[in-house]
Parts: C-alpha cells; structure tokens; sequence
C-alpha cells in the first residue's frame, strides 16, 4: 500500500515538475509571441509604393518613402501601400468592335459607340497614359477609381467627338481628339479630387464600322485619283511656261537680229551710195553710162525674146523663135550667160541678127 | 519577487486595457464614415477618421459606411428629343454618401442606393433631354454641343431629392456616349454610305475641275506670253525699219536724181526674168552699136 502512495506521490512530483517546466516554456513562448506581435508593425516600402500609416484608422499626414517603415502593430496603426508616381498606361477599348463582322445595325450596349457632330458612328480605341499625383487621395478618392477614371475619358471623348464632322475625327484633326480628350478628362479628375495626372491620351484606332468602311475606303482614293489628275496638268504647267517663255524670248532676239540687219543694211547701202555719189558728183556722165551699161549687161541675158525694131521703116516685124526659146533651161542659161557677160558678148545667143529678115 | 509582481501587474493592466478597447473602442478608418446606433436608433455620426468611444455591444452598434465616391452607371433607356428623335445616352455618376444617418434611415446598403439612384438619375435624364434638340447633343459646331450643360441639369434635378431624402450628393453625372436605337443605326448607315458616295464624287469632280482649269491657265499664259512677245517682235521691226527709212531718206536728200535711177535700175534688174518679152527701139543703145557700122567711134 504505502509503496504504491510512494509511487503515486512520485508521480504527482513528476508531473508537477513537467507542469512548472512547461510554464516555463510557455511563458518564454508568450514572450516571444508579444514581440512578434510587437514588430509586426515593422514593414518594408517597396520601389514603387509609397507606405501610409493610418493611427486609429487616421491617415498620417505624410506617406513613407521606399525603405523600412516602423508602424505600431495592428489595431494601433495599419500599413496602406500607395502606387508610387511611377507611370501607369491603360487601353480603353469599350468602344471597339468585338468583332469586326459586317452588320447592317449596331446595338447601342452589345456594340458600343458614339456618334459625331453629323451623326456618323464612329468606333474607337484609346490608350491613357496617367500617373498617380496624388497618392492619398487616388487611395481614398473613389471605391471604384479605376472604373471611374476610364469613365470620364470616355466622357471627355464623347463630348469632343459629339462637336466634330467624321472627316476631321478620320484625317485632319485627329490628334486635336486626344489632346482636348486629355484637358477635359484633367479637369473632371482634378474636380472629383481624384489624384490622377493624365500624362497622354492617344487615339490608337478610330474608325466607322465595318459595314461602311468600304464607302470611306472609296472617298480617299477619290481624293487619291482627283490628285492624280491635277499633279499632271500641274507639272505641263511648270514645262509648258518655261518653254513658252523661251520661245518668246527667241521671238524677241529675232526681230532684233532682223532690225540689227535691216539697219546695218540699210547703213551699208547709204555709205554705198554715198560713195557713188562722190564720185557721181565729180562725173556725173561717165557714172550714169556706166550704171546704164551694168543694168543692160545684168538685164538683157534674162530675156526670152528680145527683138529689136528698125525705127526707120514703118512696119514693124517681131521675130519670134519657140524652138529656141524652149530649149533654153532657166537656170542653166542664167548661169551660163553670166559667164559670158563680163566678156566682150553683149548679146544673148537667142538675138538673131536683123539682116536675114531684111 | 517584487519586480516580477510589477511585470505582472502591467501585463494584465495592459490585457484588460485592450479588452476594454475592443469593447468600448472603435476605430473609423480614413475611407469611412460612421453612424452609431444605440438600440437600434441613430445616436451619433462620425465622419472623421479616428478612434471613438462607444457603449460595448448591445447597447450601441457601429454601423459603417463608405466615405468616398462611389461609381455607378445607369441602365440604359431610350430617351426622346426636343425634336422627337429617339437617342439612347448612356449616362455614370459619381456618388457620396454626405449624411450617413439619412443614408441609414432611408436605404441602409449601397445596393439599395444603386437601384434608387437609377431611377432618380434616369427620370431627370429623360426630362433633360426632352428640353434639347438633337442638334444640342451632337453638332459639327462645338459651341452648339450642350453635353456639358446636360450633365449639369441632370445633376442639378436629381441631386436635390438625392440629398434631401437620401442623404447622397451626386458629384458627377457624366454622358458616356451618344447612340441611337438599334433600328435606327440601319438609316444612318444608308445616310453615311450616301454622303460618302457624293463626297467621293465631289472630290472627282473638284480635281477634274482643278485640272481643267491648271490646264486652261496654262494654254492662257502661254497665248499671252507668245503674243506679248510678238508684238513687242513687231515694235523693234517697226522701229527698225522707221530708222532704215529714216537713214534713206537722209543720204537721198543729198542727191535725189541720181538715188532714183539707181532705183530704176535696181527696180529693172528685179522685175525683169525669163519671161519677159522686150520690143526694143534699134536706135535705142546698147542696140544702135549693131546697126553702125564697125567703125572706131569718132572722136570728139
């Protein structure tokens, strides 16, 4: 009996002793448990965030750069990570065709669009390029700031596309569509307090659908064919001028060159006659007898018949001969009678003399 | 012993310290905002982030409420124009809670104000629109495009009732986008395919039109170069032979018998040629040479 209370009070002494060691154990263990509970306020900030405290719910009024950040543990302080103010790009394709199959009408829901100034439907895809100013305020700004924040750009889109013709959202002012997207999309964003900073609003794709694509297709290659017609009457302009410009200019130059000679004929022949004229006025007689017998000898060879009239008697006889007068060639007897006529032959061969007739 | 005794005492000092704080403490964190309800009833509204005093549970109840703007878009609706047009505008707003407690009485969940809050934006749209022509929400003339002021109508009617008997502050309405009915998108492709036919043929006709009239200029100003040039061609001969004339008629003066037998004898020697026939005088020289007889002339 008393060997087994032995054993039972050994067994309570070792249990007793377990217990008080596992206390032990379990106190170190608390220990260890409320320092790490202690610490767990104790984060690290990364690159791009910024690390905002909120004490009892409350917003510090300074966020903590990248690095180690020391907070209180939980229900004291609550660490929010804020998107830095690195650069953040997002594509707004709500309005782009889901797909690009023809279809000869557009839901206002399952095929969204909006509509230009002339009431063309357009559809479209943009890219926004933003950056978080503000990071509190882009935090605690809107429950659904993303959404929120494609909303007014579409809203700004709108408004810019409802205030131009098809033609200039399609080709001249088509950058104008982003640019003025941004300041309107800006100023409802800094309004709403949102902390948002657009940096860029680009229109990536705008087009009409699908089903009247075809009928745009054809007005720029009518723009393309009108050019067509008019680069070349445009470059026969530019040849056409210049070579009539030319040609007046040799018109010019030959009525010069024609007045130049006729004058310096006409000077030749005074000074010529000039000359004659001297001598002319030293000897009147010689001069005149000698022009006289020059023109004879020039004048005489060319004719076809001459016949000379004996002034004595009263009839007249012309001697006529063709044979002759035929086989003369008009270039061949000037020529050879010009020869003959500087020597002592004063008559054409084709002069019969008078006394066979007598 | 002692300083064991104090380590103790603190510790659970500090334990029953953050009992009572979760009991009697609670915080309102920096998006949020609060109306506290003691038995069921408003007691008090928080709207500043922080850590409050409360009664522990039965007694006051912590009911919370986003602080920031939420982003609702409206069901989609047919709406009419001024003009009796049919247009479909599909519209967002931005939405605060402003006064929890009211927001609380009347709705109670954002779901709730959700579905309120289209009925109420979507009745003032309707309303809106009636009083705009078709022309005010889209027009290729910016300064006619009302959208803006739509907007601000929209808001203006709704956020009254939303205010007063809900205690929400619309802070934006936005037009997303302007479309028309479904049925309706039929015509206005037949409408964009036609204006573009003309369109394409107008631009065929403006450059065969510029062409023509490139080509036209161009013939003009060569006529006109050309005959400007012989015409001013026509001024120096003219003047030329004025001065010819003049030159003549200078050294003729000196001797007017003498130049107007040269002129005859030029004259003769030109118009006489092959054809002519000439009857002459047998007396007349060089001829009477022939008939006297060939005898040295006497002399004088």
């Amino acid at each position: 009996m008393s060997r087994r209370r032995e054993d039972a009070l050994f067994s309570a002494h070792a249990i007793l002793a377990a217990l008080r060691s596992s206390i032990r154990i379990l106190r170190w263990g608390m220990l260890v448990l409320v320092l790490i509970y202690l610490c767990s306020g104790i984060t690290t900030v990364g690159p791009n965030q910024r690390g905002l405290v909120l004490r009892f719910g409350r917003a510090l009024p300074k966020s903590a750069p990248p690095g180690l950040l020391l907070a209180f543990p939980e229900p004291i302080d609550e660490v929010v990570m804020l998107p830095a103010k690195s650069v953040q790009e997002v594509v707004l394709d709500a309005w782009t065709p889901n797909n690009d199959s023809w279809r000869d009408s557009l839901h206002p829901a399952r095929d969204p669009y909006t509509i230009t100034g002339d009431v063309n439907i357009i559809r479209a895809r943009f890219s926004v390029r933003f950056q978080v100013a503000d990071p509190i305020a882009y935090e605690f700004g809107a429950s659904d700031r993303e959404n929120l924040r494609d909303m007014i750009c579409y809203q700004s889109a709108c408004r810019v596309l409802a205030g131009m013709s098809v033609d200039d959202v399609l080709t001249t002012r088509r950058d104008f569509i982003g640019q003025e997207s941004m300041r309107l999309a800006q100023e409802e964003l800094d309004r709403l307090g949102l902390g948002v900073q657009l940096l860029a609003f680009e229109t990536r794709e705008i087009n009409p659908p699908a089903s009247v694509l075809q009928a745009f297709q054809d007005v720029i290659s009518a723009k393309v064919e009108a050019r067509t017609l008019v680069e070349p009457a445009r470059s026969r302009h530019a040849s056409v001028i210049p070579e009539a410009n030319a040609e007046a200019y040799r018109i010019e130059q030959e009525a010069q060159s024609y007045a130049q000679g006729l004058i310096a004929k006409a000077q030749g022949e005074v000074s010529a006659f000039l000359a004659l004229l001297k001598e002319y006025r030293a000897n009147p007689g010689t001069v005149h007898t000698r022009l006289y017998a020059e023109m004879i000898e020039k004048v005489l060879p060319k004719l076809r018949v001459s016949s000379v009239l004996p002034t004595d008697r009263g009839d007249v006889r012309i001697l006529v001969s063709p044979q002759k007068a035929d086989e003369i060639q008009p270039s061949e007897s000037n020529e050879s009678q010009q020869q003959l006529l500087p020597t002592s032959t004063p008559f054409p061969q084709n002069i019969q003399p008078m006394e066979d007739h007598d | 012993m002692k300083p064991q005794m104090l380590i103790r005492f603190i510790v659970s000092l500090l334990v029953l310290l953050v009992l009572f704080s979760f009991m009697l403490g609670f915080q309102v964190r920096q998006n949020e905002q609060v109306v506290l309800t003691r038995f069921g009833s408003p007691s008090r509204v928080i709207q500043k982030p922080g850590l409050y005093l409360k009664w522990p549970w039965p007694i006051e109840k912590v009911n919370r409420f986003d602080a920031r703007l939420n982003f609702h878009e409206i069901r989609l609706s047919e709406a009419l124009t001024k003009d009796k047009r049919n247009v479909i505008v599909p519209v967002f707003i931005a939405w605060r809670i402003v006064n929890p407690q009211r927001f609380l009485e009347a709705i109670g969940s954002t779901e709730n104000a959700r579905a309120k809050l289209d009925s109420l934006v979507s009745s003032a749209k309707n309303t809106v629109l009636g009083s705009y022509d078709f022309g005010q929400l889209v027009s290729v003339k910016p300064e006619d495009v009302k959208l803006p002021e739509i907007e601000q109508k929209i808001a203006g009617l709704s956020s009254g009732q939303a205010r007063d008997s809900f205690g929400i502050a619309i802070e934006q309405v936005g037009i997303e986008r302007v479309t028309l009915p479904e049925v309706n998108t039929r015509f206005v492709f037949e409408r964009m395919q036609a204006e573009r036919a003309q369109f394409a043929e107008r631009y065929r006709a403006e450059g065969k039109q510029e062409a023509d009239g490139i080509n036209a200029k161009t013939d003009a100003e060569k006529t006109v170069l050309l005959a400007e040039a012989r015409k001013s061609a026509e001024e120096t001969r003219g003047k030329a032979e004025a001065e010819v004339a003049r030159i003549y008629s200078a050294a003729h003066q000196e001797q007017p018998d003498l130049y107007r037998f040269l002129r005859e004898l030029e004259a003769l020697k030109k118009v006489v040629n092959q054809n002519t026939t000439l009857v002459l005088d047998a007396n007349s020289p060089p001829f009477d040479l022939l008939k006297a007889a060939p005898s040295p002339p006497p002399k004088p």
